[in-house]
């Protein structure tokens, strides 16, 4: 018994309790699975240590999943994969442009950057830190990295601290940004398609490694129709 | 004056015209995806990449 959640979990067990103790156990193993969770999303988050934050991630799932089955009231299993999926979504994309917008003469920049380029989309390998502004070169990549770093992104963090929070509020800005991130990438792949020749001639991977990479950041929209369907009764005002 | 019922099957329509709203849009939104996978390969395959 060496920890906040296993006691929570453990007096759950025990037997009949007041309403105050219950409602006291359950935001006691919730917060105790978000700790490992929220590490797990932010180390995913910066793609680089991404395979460390799994695990972490992981475990608290599980402590959430162990909390729910001995009784106490978390948050549903859903929400919770939905939430972080959009954070994590959130997170990578920022990180990822934010480094090519501001920081593309990094040594991690230079060396990340143009591999990827390399390999999947020659947008980060064509006239690579060549332009006015460094980084990307291909066409219209800049605007778009403006968008998603300062209004898309951080508008789905927000949105899913909110909803992770089970609030009102944080429900209807999750379906404002899952219909933005949808807009996003409509008008991204539109752009992939029309300058193909730039992006995919001469990668080592053309189109298709482009899109296995790319479809678990585009999906995130699926979420879309539980959003619109689920009971928003449970999201508190 | 409405009849309980009658109320329950409005909101019943309601909810199925929604559903079938969200499934149509799934199906336009992958249906562009596919269409843009597909016009990538054939640029692919002309271009020779």
């Amino acid at each position: 018994m060496s920890t906040k959640h296993e006691l929570a979990t453990a007096a759950a067990d025990a037997g009949p309790i007041g309403y105050d103790d219950h409602v006291e156990q359950s935001r006691q193993a919730q917060r105790h699975a978000d700790k490992w969770m929220i590490s797990g999303t932010i180390l995913m988050g910066t793609a680089i240590l991404g395979i460390f934050g799994l695990p972490l991630f992981l475990r608290g799932l599980f402590l959430q999943r162990k909390a729910q089955r001995a009784g106490l009231s978390v948050r549903p299993i859903i929400v919770t994969l939905i939430g972080y999926m959009v954070m994590l979504d959130g997170a990578l994309n920022t990180f990822g442009w934010a480094v090519d917008l501001f920081a593309s003469h990094t040594y991690v920049s230079r060396i990340f950057m143009p591999t990827w380029g390399n390999m999947f989309d020659g947008g980060y390998f064509w006239h690579y830190n060549e332009l006015a502004v460094g980084g990307a070169g291909a066409p219209g990549e800049k605007a778009w990295e403006v968008l998603g770093i300062f209004i898309v992104f951080p508008m789905r963090i927000a949105a899913c601290i909110g909803f992770l929070q089970m609030k009102r509020w944080g429900h209807q800005w999750m379906v404002v940004t899952c219909w933005t991130g949808l807009l996003m990438w409509m008008g991204y792949v539109a752009n992939m398609t029309v300058y193909a020749d730039i992006r995919f001639a001469s990668v080592v991977f053309p189109v298709v490694g482009w899109w296995v990479y790319n479809i678990f950041y585009i999906t995130p929209f699926l979420s879309t129709p539980y959003l619109h369907t689920d009971n928003r009764e449970i999201f508190s005002d | 004056m409405r009849k309980p019922q009658e109320g329950t099957r409005l909101v019943n329509e309601q909810d199925r015209a929604k559903r079938r709203a969200l499934l149509v849009l799934q199906l336009v939104i992958y249906g562009y995806l596919a269409l843009m996978i597909v016009i990538q390969l054939r640029l692919w395959l002309q271009r020779g990449w």
